[in-house]
């Protein structure tokens, strides 16, 4: 035991997988410390668009620049989903643990972007609509059926059987990623007493340029922010799976 | 043996598993009551009018309908779960494709029994004549009752061997459940106060939809659920 976690990492004179993967980590530090450097830095550039740069919107006024994080999370979180949906199904197709590793780490960012999305809405429904939620509104209900699926799917991580999660998790993964098309579709024929929820860009808002320059900026920085995040996510799920296989090898040892 | 005789042999033998132990038939009553009876107390106090409690029915059927079935689901694999039954129809050469199958219709079959007697409780319960539109609400039934287990079955699979399983179905199936919800809601309310669907309705797509995708995804992915 105490070979493994004094940094030696050697059984018996044999250099073990965790040690070769652990000096791995060690060379990555200079590239993860630059692209963390990279990505605040487009962040911070993307917040000083948004709060310095871009005048007042004259109907909505401050609370305008919500649209910004709001949409940029929702598209960034649309990719997480995918994400989750192509590292399942190639975890089923190939039995890769990275690629299992890969989903959950895309589901639990996947999962806080979503309920970015959701808060940065009900702020911007409060302020504009006078409502926190409207469940006429096919975008706000799909979000919210979204975020429960990640739920579920981070839920089914937690406290499924632990000798199973990799499976299930795929599966759910799959099921989840290809109901929400049909969510979204079933919502959009609910009976509607008035759709609430701005079509901007689809109805050619965003007229002044500085308006779609910090909109571009917003959606690549969360974009690279959910990026790094998932990156993150995954580089801490191989370690965690790396020391519990360590584990298992010493145990096996002493036994 | 052809691969249909297959399916069919295997639902004789969940029938005749049901049969004898009765769990899930009885479990998915009782729940099934209980929570009715609930429901209708509830709506009783709210001293809801009449046309107050219609526009509501459809809504309560459903909520119902669904809790009722995801809750006490997990019975429905338990005995193969705890005995390793999959394990041994693998070994006989099954595949999971025929096992879900077979599972999906008898669970089918009890959802959309149970369906039945709950609209007749929750009509008498909120006061709601359904006569008329009895034929239609059996089908839909029928309809939502194959979808549900479509995809309850699924979830039964991947959650039955945790230790949570009594309460991870639900949160599992639930969210994903919501288009069969809608489209029960809006076809069931459609029924009551128009007495039939409206024409050119999308609900009936959405539902069958629904039950295709879960199906499909059910036929292909089952046999990794179950197989260690």
């Amino acid at each position: 035991m105490a070979g493994y976690f004094s940094g030696v990492g050697v059984v018996e004179g044999v250099v073990s997988p965790w040690y070769n993967r652990t000096m791995l980590v060690a060379k990555n530090r200079v590239l993860q410390i630059l692209l963390t450097l990279g990505v605040f830095l487009l962040v911070g550039y993307a917040q000083y668009m948004v709060f310095m740069v871009v005048p007042n919107e004259q109907v909505m006024g401050a609370v305008q620049r919500v649209f910004y994080f709001h949409v940029a999370s929702a598209l960034a979180c649309y990719a997480a989903f995918g994400a989750v949906f192509v590292a399942s199904l190639l975890y089923l197709s190939s039995r890769e643990r990275r690629a299992d590793i890969f989903a959950v780490a895309a589901g639990e960012v996947g999962f806080v972007l979503c309920t970015v999305v959701l808060i940065t809405g009900m702020i911007w429904g409060h302020s504009a609509w006078n409502t926190w939620f409207r469940w006429e509104e096919p975008r706000l209900v799909t979000f919210l059926v979204l975020w429960l699926i990640f739920l579920s799917f981070t839920v089914l991580r937690n406290f499924g059987d632990p000798t199973k999660t990799a499976v299930h998790g795929s599966i759910l993964g799959i099921l989840g990623a290809l109901s929400v098309p049909l969510v979204y579709i079933s919502i959009k024929f609910l009976p509607q007493s008035a759709r609430l929820h701005p079509e901007v860009v689809e109805h050619g808002g965003l007229k002044a340029p500085s308006y779609w320059t910090a909109f571009g900026l917003s959606v690549a920085a969360f974009m690279f922010l959910a990026a790094l995040l998932i990156w993150l996510r995954y580089r801490v799920g191989v370690l965690e799976h790396v020391a519990t296989e360590a584990l298992l090898d010493e145990e096996t040892y002493d036994a | 043996m052809t691969w249909l005789r297959v399916v069919l042999l295997l639902c004789v033998k969940e029938a005749r598993v049901e049969l004898r132990g009765r769990e899930f038939a009885t479990l998915l009553l009782c729940n099934s009551i209980i929570i009715a009876v609930l429901v209708g107390a509830g709506v009783s106090s709210a001293v809801l009018d009449g046309r107050v409690t219609a526009r509501v029915f459809p809504m309560l059927l459903w909520l119902v309908f669904l809790l009722s079935a995801t809750t006490s689901v997990a019975r429905s694999s338990e005995s193969e779960l705890e005995g390793r039954g999959f394990e041994g129809l693998l070994l006989a050469g099954v595949t999971g494709s025929q096992m879900y199958l077979a599972k999906v219709i008898v669970t089918a079959t009890l959802f959309c029994l149970n369906f039945w007697v709950l609209c007749a409780l929750l009509a008498a319960a909120l006061d709601q004549n359904l006569s008329s539109v009895w034929s239609q609400l059996a089908v839909l039934g029928a309809l939502a009752s194959c979808a549900l287990a479509a995809l309850v079955t699924l979830l039964a699979g991947i959650a039955g061997t945790s230790r949570l399983r009594g309460v991870l179905i639900p949160i599992l199936s639930l969210p994903l459940l919501f288009p069969v919800f809608f489209a029960g809601v809006e076809m069931t309310s459609d029924l009551v106060t128009l007495g039939g669907l409206r024409q050119g309705s999308v609900w009936p797509v959405i539902l069958v939809a629904a039950g295709s995708l879960y199906g499909l995804v059910g036929v292909n992915l089952f046999e990794s659920a179950i197989r260690d």
